[in-house]
């Protein structure tokens, strides 16, 4: 009972480098018993190292972990299970293939006598237990027919009833939660931290760190920076101390647009979610696509860059009409580039390196003789992207699944810019990423609108689709429902359209 | 003072990076490190072993299989199977004893080589481009479809010729699996020179990279404007194409062709493409790893056949021995990803 004043866990001194490059500084940090600990940082800044080595996934080169007053030089994943510390993924690991109540108790079945699986028994319990948290949801279901929303309320379940942790890692778990959604996982959190649970909460949005967490810890280049209760910090000081400067989200932006169209959607009919869309883009103009979920903004970026096909309707480029785009290099071809909101399914090739990452777009303009790629060229061109979009890597040569969410992203946003589009489709491109790749993307959105390009933004953060765009179309029951300039709207406003009516719209 | 001790610590972490390097490097090809050592134990094991007749001879009796793995590779990178490769190289051999051969069961065109050459090569792309086709157009299941393929085309090659074999072939068709220049078997030379060629086909061209690309995320390829499914049917056809070449080189080689010239040599196949570094997974591997992997495999068959093995012990030698490698390999992923 060394540790009155109720330190579950403390890490102190923790070093760790990665191929000669120090991820973690000596790092100390103290988690209070049945406290809301929040963690942020820019991507890059040690989150997710820190975070694997305290659920044992990575063994630090120095520091101890000191758990119930037991001092551990490293951990591993037995063990954490055993001390009660569990972690809750950004990517679920689930069973699609699986009921909701096979998922639950994996592992942990309701046997009878002889060893067997009693299923009545498995089903009723998960039933039970669904209740308990408030998810009004049949046990014997599909997990894989779940929207992602339910998915992930499963997965965080599972692990905080049936493993019985008392230290819960919750990683980005509101990055694809509605608000309505967020709230309810924020009061069964607090719920839970009210019996004792405690929790670590790693979040880039920041407005959740300073609604639920108790404590707030900033990490920076691998360095603690500032620990203390959110009670006593604001939201810049915040922001300050993870970028170390003093911050501005969105650049500055002259109205430079033109008043002709470079692409032109008319009647636009996507079964089941929209009917007849319709709208254009001008030259050098930002377009932002607000919408909620399910409202079909996705589909409408998918049809337009050639990877989906409208049911009927058509898409006029530079004044030429096309029924549909057969295919993602045919759009290409048309100018369109696409920008996809889930990098590890449509954007990272997890194995490549940062350069064969980039060049691929642009491989075939840099061949020469024989048909052969220039290899000093294409090096050549991917160093100056990775300097002009602030790419943080050890060289060119780095296997990208090794970088950052952020620099990820920004190596995605390169690639997209070495084929040269004239209209880029950006669906939520700063989805899931620090404060600093974001402000860098809305920089480089900003130039190459300068540059006689024209954007549609698609966004889950309304406050970028306001900050960035020069005009707003809101997508409701299947159809535009209001157009705006920027400024025209605050955010609240932007909330309340997009929500008002809702229910009775159908 | 405090600039000099940054200075220090920058060249720390490049040497570190440096060692880091040279492991992944050592790691990558690690099937030659292998190589190495049993080619070592098999010249303490046998004087001949070393000889340059026998080393050539290494490298002439593997351009059959050789070609087959540089076939199977290109979709194997792609993230795809293909279980038709044999069968596609016996069909095309036959094929081609049937348009230049003056044998019985032939058409008796008797075509020129060259022509008859083009014509098998045409015909193993369009089996290919049928798999190509039917897996990257219309997402049929690769391991199903080039399966049934494979039974499809063994049946064809039974109820062609029967039990029989065509014979012969012309020289000038020969050539190519059977010819020499001086001392040197051309098919050692054609060995290599494909295997060049394909890595810097692999390495150094826009089509090579988007192979590795749609094996390590197809959607990701599609995203960024390359059509995957066309990467596929392409991958597919040249694989087609190089089990024409197989062909080829094999009826010249034993100067027939039969329906069970071939058989069982997919196993090996895939074994020296696997042991060479060819991820199963798509997206990873080399044409220098994969011909490691090629010549390990001919090295131990070669030594058992030197140390008089018999040759009903031969078979089960050499699948111990693959297992062994590829353990070794699995066991080294496992540390590399640690590390």
């Amino acid at each position: 009972m060394k540790n009155s004043n109720g330190v579950i866990l403390d890490i102190k001194d923790i070093n760790k480098s990665f191929a000669g490059v120090k991820a973690l500084k000596n790092i100390n940090l103290a988690i209070k018993k049945g406290q809301i600990h929040g963690i942020v940082g820019e991507n890059g800044a040690g989150k997710s190292t820190l975070l694997n080595i305290i659920i044992g996934l990575l063994r630090p080169d120095s520091g101890q972990i000191v758990i119930n007053d037991k001092s551990y030089t490293h951990l591993n994943t037995q063990l954490t299970k055993k001390l009660g510390i569990a972690m809750v993924h950004q990517n679920l690991s689930l069973f699609p293939n699986f009921t909701i109540a096979e998922n639950l108790f994996f592992n942990d079945w309701s046997k009878n006598k002889v060893k067997i699986i009693n299923w009545k028994k498995t089903n009723l319990n998960a039933k039970d237990f669904l209740n308990r948290i408030g998810l009004d949801l049949n046990p014997q279901k599909l997990l894989g027919d779940l929207s992602y929303i339910d998915k992930q309320m499963i997965e965080i379940a599972r692990n905080l009833f049936l493993l019985n942790h008392r230290v819960i890692i919750l990683d980005e778990p509101t990055a694809a939660l509605s608000a309505q959604e967020i709230s309810m996982l924020f009061e069964f959190i607090k719920k839970l931290k009210s019996e004792g649970v405690t929790f670590l909460y790693v979040s880039h949005f920041l407005e959740e760190i300073f609604n639920i967490c108790d404590r707030v810890t900033v990490l920076r280049d691998g360095k603690h920076i500032f620990t203390g209760n959110t009670d006593d910090i604001s939201m810049n000081e915040l922001i300050n101390h993870m970028v170390g400067t003093d911050v501005n989200l969105y650049p500055q932006r002259d109205n430079i647009v033109s008043t002709e169209y470079i692409l032109e959607v008319k009647n636009l009919r996507k079964d089941p979610f929209f009917k007849d869309v319709n709208f254009g883009l001008f030259k050098n103009e930002v377009l932002g696509l607000a919408g909620l979920k399910g409202s079909g903004k996705d589909e409408i970026a998918r049809i337009i860059s050639g990877l989906d096909k409208p049911d009927a309707g058509l898409i006029c480029i530079e004044g030429k009409k096309h029924k549909k785009i057969y295919n993602s290099s045919k759009a290409l071809n048309l100018g369109i580039g696409y920008l996809s909101n889930d990098r590890f399914k449509w954007g990272i090739i997890p194995l490549l390196t940062v350069r064969e990452n980039i060049s691929l777009s642009f491989l075939k303009k840099i061949r020469y003789f024989f048909g052969l790629i220039n290899l000093r060229k294409e090096k050549k061109s991917v160093n100056e992207y990775i300097n002009e979009l602030k790419i943080k890597t050890p060289s060119s040569e780095q296997v990208i699944k090794n970088l950052s969410g952020g620099n990820q992203q920004k190596a995605i946003f390169a690639r997209l810019l070495g084929a040269n589009p004239k209209i880029f489709i950006l669906n939520d491109p700063t989805f899931g990423i620090d404060v600093k790749s974001k402000m860098d993307i809305h920089q480089i959105i900003n130039e190459i609108s300068i540059r006689g390009c024209s954007t549609i933004l698609i966004s889950s953060d309304f406050s970028e689709i306001l900050g960035v765009c020069d005009r707003i179309l809101l997508l409701k029951n299947g159809a535009i429902s209001g157009e705006y300039k920027k400024g025209q709207l605050n955010l609240k406003k932007l909330k309340d359209l997009l929500e008002e009516g809702l229910g009775n719209g159908k | 003072m405090v600039n000099n001790s940054h200075n220090s610590k920058d060249l720390n972490n490049l040497k570190n990076n440096n060692l880091m390097i040279i492991g992944s490097k050592l790691s990558e090809n690690f099937v030659w490190i292998l190589l190495i050592i049993i080619g070592i134990a098999s010249g303490l094991l046998s004087d001949t072993f070393f000889t340059t007749i026998n080393i050539m001879n290494i490298v002439q009796q593997s351009n059959i299989l050789g070609i087959l793995v540089i076939a199977l590779s290109i979709v194997l990178l792609t993230g795809n199977f293909d279980l038709s490769i044999q069968a596609n190289m016996v069909f095309t051999a036959i094929f081609a004893g049937w348009l230049v051969s003056p044998h019985e069961l032939a058409s008796g065109l008797q075509l020129n080589s060259a022509l008859g050459v083009v014509l098998m090569l045409i015909l193993g792309g369009m089996v290919g481009a049928f798999n190509g086709l039917m897996i990257g157009y219309f997402n049929m299941n690769a391991f199903m479809c080039t399966l049934s393929v494979s039974i499809i085309l063994d049946g064809l090659n039974l109820l062609w010729v029967g039990g029989k074999q065509i014979f012969p072939y012309p020289d000038s068709f020969r050539f190519f699996g059977d010819g020499k220049i001086g001392p040197v078997p051309f098919a050692m030379i054609s060995l290599i020179l494909l295997y060049i060629i394909f890595h810097i086909f692999l390495t150094r061209t826009p089509f090579g990279r988007s192979l590795y690309a749609v094996g390590g995320n197809r959607l990701a390829t599609r995203a960024a404007g390359i059509d995957d499914r066309k990467i596929i049917f392409l991958a597919y056809t040249l694989c087609g194409v190089m089990c024409g070449v197989a062909g080829w080189s094999l009826a010249g080689r034993l100067n027939s062709s039969g329906p069970n010239m071939a058989s069982g040599m997919i196993f090996y196949v895939f074994a020296a493409a696997v042991i060479g570094g060819i991820s199963l997974n798509g997206g990873k591997g080399t044409m220098f790893g994969a011909f490691g992997g090629l010549l390990l495999l001919t090295v131990i068959r070669n030594i058992l056949n030197l140390v008089n093995v018999s040759p009903y012990v031969i078979g089960l030698m050499s699948g111990l021995i693959i297992f062994i490698a590829i353990a070794i390999d699995t066991i080294k992923n496992r540390y590399a990803k640690t590390l």
